[in-house]
């Protein structure tokens, strides 16, 4: 059975939403997935439909996606992620894009003229971080204390004005 | 009638300017200004029991002896969906410049050229073989 990541339903009237999932990694003892949330406390942002819709792409590679033995994508990654992304993204932020790693972690990229940045969610392998390379200077934060660091270029990575349409 | 020329034997070295070839799936690229570019996750270990300390490549200087071009690599290796696949090319010296990094001969039944890239790759040094690299063909399935 394939996972999913659903947005909603929600209350229209609230400023958050829940990420209603089945997350196969999970399997209940009944052989079904157990259903998984993530609340989402951002709904206003431009960037968040955009993410949703690669989570959920992502959440539907099964096991050995890459035919190399790549595991599915782990839930506890995307929920790090999310909660991430809510505490440090403005609101006209440029959506991230979003991609697998063998080990069932993900991977996130902006980039702009001149900067880089890449955040990586990987419990198996005790990995998350964040990093800035602009040219030859490459600084890496762990995700925990990285607030500041994403702070700092957050501005240079606004959406272009077509997105904010 | 011409002999086929010795392949080499799985200890002969590799010289750094020995072309290695890393098929990239089409989860792990970007669209950027219209076409694919590859995120440094491609460019990390197998997750598979046993092989977590090695990235699967093809090499060079073996293709060049068996007469083969890295271009039809998607359809020898993936032939139901050879467009789901790109082929990046990165330099032998500019893998084993990466911390821990090491090259292997380890020729399979199904690719005689096959290689191995051993060692951890962390986020830092994928991100240094990502540099190391480029498109020899990107997938070929359309840009979104």
């Amino acid at each position: 059975m394939q996972s999913s990541l659903l947005y909603g339903p929600c209350d229209s009237s609230s400023s958050s939403a829940v990420l209603h999932s089945t997350w196969s990694p999970y399997p209940s003892i009944w052989g079904r997935p157990e259903p998984r949330k993530i609340e989402v406390q951002r709904r206003q942002a431009l960037w968040l439909g955009a993410v949703i819709l690669s989570l959920g792409r992502l959440a539907r590679l099964p096991d050995d996606w890459d035919r190399r033995g790549a595991r599915a994508v782990n839930f506890d990654d995307v929920r790090d992620a999310l909660v991430f992304l809510q505490r440090v993204m403005h609101d006209d932020t440029a959506a991230p894009s979003i991609g697998p790693l063998s080990s069932g972690g993900i991977e996130l990229r902006w980039r702009t003229d001149g900067l880089e940045v890449e955040a990586i969610f990987d419990r198996r392998r005790e990995e998350t971080v964040l990093a800035v390379i602009a040219g030859s200077n490459e600084t890496e934060e762990p995700i925990h204390s990285a607030e500041k660091l994403f702070a700092d270029i957050a501005d240079r990575l606004a959406a272009p004005a077509p997105d904010r349409a | 009638m011409s002999q086929p020329a010795a392949l080499p034997a799985d200890d002969d070295p590799i010289g750094p300017a020995t072309p290695i070839y890393r098929l990239v799936p089409v989860e792990q690229c970007e669209p950027l200004d219209g076409a694919w570019m590859f995120g440094s996750g491609a460019f990390d270990n197998s997750s598979e029991e046993g092989f977590e300390n090695e990235m699967s490549v093809v090499l060079g200087d073996t293709l060049v002896l068996l007469d083969r071009d890295p271009s039809d690599l998607p359809q020898r290796a993936y032939a139901d969906q050879p467009e789901r696949w790109g082929v990046a090319v990165l330099e032998a010296g500019c893998i084993t410049d990466v911390n821990e990094q090491t090259i292997h001969r380890t020729p399979t039944e199904h690719e005689r050229a096959h290689g191995d890239v051993r060692g951890n790759k962390n986020s830092k040094r994928r991100r240094r073989l990502k540099k190391c690299a480029t498109w020899v063909i990107p997938p070929a399935a359309p840009v979104p």
